[in-house]
């Protein structure tokens, strides 16, 4: 439809997007169920209806794994009812916290598997979850950290 | 539900029992859909009539309410009310479609109706323009309204800043509609300008360039499409001045949603600046997914191995989690008045996804300040 000047800069733009090695678009998600299936239908659109190459797919804000799968689970209410108590044994705030850190990464390992299975082609990375109350350099250094060896040697991944 | 966590809910309640529009704003991927169902389903538990206009449920949530993604008509949510004489209906706010019906009613003639649903203009303005959801969810609460079959209407609002722009979409749409070149637009005097001074003028020219820019199509269909419209003003103005009176009314309540994360708690404070600068009722404010504190009487022992080493770093990791989240909210809310509820939803251990998990979340609501949760 478009004709002129206009089309010969829209052209040359949509190249370089287009074109694999100047351009890729990485897609970052967290682990819940509507942002991974988000995540997963852009991904399978992004090459077949703009034509751009898919770069690493971000699972960002992963709750951390600290159980093994062989440690005998607590059997206390869920932290939030635990919560609602003004004090507990030593013990009930152990089983509180374990139950529902490894409630949370079984379902956060759902959504990452998910991920691996239905994303074709790029590696799908992990970010950890941070703590911090505010955002600053430390937080980006930390995450920068956690991304270098997924990328392999030189960041080819990226 | 214990007596103890009924007295909590009073002031939720109260929020609920009040109202005839209850509009929940915040920003995206925070629960604001989530929680705003919940409420509804408190609402209708409590004897209210309740129609809840959703926006882009998931798939899951939008099944478990029993509303279509597609659907073009309101529809009872089963087993909503738990035994109470409320109800609660619920639908999925399609933006293309109230635009067309909107057409179809306001339109002088069929002839007319067809003349814009077909315009190339309208088609593109009405699927892209950016706020057309939000000038839509504005038209579906005035025809909600009129229904008249409702005690209270909730509307989940779009997940973006410009969702406050739904507020002031009354006020637009009348400047917009008042502003003089739109009128000598659609005057009917434009058109014959326009060809006029194409064809024996020096805009010649200029119009060859456009014409090789836009297309000389284009600049038909934008005239033909005010043109099209200009017999539907009249009734765009009366129906954005009524909403707009309701807004304003203490038959309407806001309420803001986030998370105790930087970018919800920023863009909460910017729904809540911008709800005071525009005069309008915040009710209440929501910060979901709230690590609540675990309070032991032990600190955790770092020196532990083992399992044992593992709780105990679980533990401290709760802890770190609960003071993060509290000390962001605390800080991006300090300016709310000190009375105003501020209720903390504690982030579950599973995803939510049907009634019963609608349900915990305002039975496990925790009410509080902008300082944080009370304790109990």
């Amino acid at each position: 439809m478009l004709i002129g000047p206009m089309k010969g800069r829209a052209d040359q733009i949509t190249a370089r997007l287009q074109d694999p090695e100047r351009t890729a678009l990485s897609i970052v998600t967290i682990a819940e169920d509507m942002p991974v299936s988000e995540t997963i239908e852009l991904a399978s659109r992004v090459p077949r209806d703009l034509g751009i190459s898919l770069g690493p797919v971000i699972l960002n804000a992963l709750i951390p794994k600290i159980f093994e799968a062989s440690d005998p689970m607590p059997s206390a209410p869920p932290l939030d009812e635990a919560a609602g108590q003004s004090e507990l044994s030593e013990s009930e705030a152990l089983d509180a916290a374990e139950r529902f850190l490894r409630a949370r990464r079984a379902r956060a390992e759902e959504q990452l598997e998910r991920l691996r299975k239905e994303i074709q082609g790029p590696p799908v990375l992990t970010l950890p979850w941070l703590t911090a109350p505010h955002f600053g350099p430390k937080e980006l250094a930390a995450l920068a950290d956690a991304l270098t060896p997924q990328l392999g040697s030189g960041g080819e991944g990226l | 539900m214990s007596a103890e966590s009924e007295s909590h809910l009073k002031n939720l309640d109260a929020l609920l029992r009040e109202p005839e529009v209850l509009i929940v704003c915040g920003s995206g991927g925070v629960g604001k859909t989530t929680l705003a169902a919940s409420l509804s389903l408190r609402a209708a538990a409590l004897g209210r009539k309740v129609a809840t206009l959703t926006i882009d449920p998931a798939r899951r949530l939008a099944d478990s309410l029993g509303v279509r993604l597609d659907g073009d008509s309101m529809v009872e949510v089963k087993g909503a009310a738990a035994g109470s004489s409320g109800r609660m209906m619920a639908q999925m706010l399609d933006a293309q479609r109230t635009f067309d019906e909107l057409i179809g009613r306001h339109a002088s003639s069929p002839e007319n109706a067809r003349e814009i649903l077909e315009n190339r203009i309208y088609k593109r303005l009405s699927a892209q323009v950016a706020g057309t959801q939000e000038y839509m969810a504005m038209e579906k609460l005035y025809a909600l309204r009129a229904e008249k079959a409702h005690d209270l209407i909730v509307l989940d609002t779009p997940p973006a800043r410009h969702a406050i722009d739904f507020i002031t979409a009354p006020e637009r749409v009348g400047k917009v509609l008042d502003h003089s070149s739109l009128k000598w637009l659609v005057s009917g005097k434009s058109e014959s300008w326009l060809s006029k001074s194409l064809v024996t003028t020096g805009l010649r020219s200029v119009a060859k360039k456009l014409d090789s820019v836009l297309g000389m199509d284009l600049l038909r269909d934008i005239i033909a499409f005010f043109k099209a419209f200009e017999g539907m003003y009249p009734g765009f103005k009366e129906r954005s001045s009524a909403v707009d009176e309701v807004l304003r009314s203490k038959r309407c309540a806001f309420v803001v949603v986030t998370s105790p994360e930087d970018n919800p708690l920023e863009e909460a404070r910017f729904f809540i600046e911008e709800l005071k600068r525009l005069g309008m009722p915040l009710r209440a404010v929501f910060v979901n997914r709230f690590h609540l504190p675990i309070r032991a009487s032990a600190s955790p022992d770092a020196s532990l191995t083992g399992h044992q080493g593992r709780r105990e770093q679980a533990l401290r990791l709760v802890s770190e989690l609960a003071s993060a989240d509290q000390r962001r909210s605390a800080d991006a809310l300090a300016s709310l008045a000190a009375e105003l509820p501020v209720f903390y939803s504690p982030r579950f251990e599973q995803d939510v996804c049907d009634l019963e998990g609608l349900r915990q979340i305002t039975a496990r609501l925790r009410p509080g300040d902008r300082r944080g949760p009370s304790p109990r």
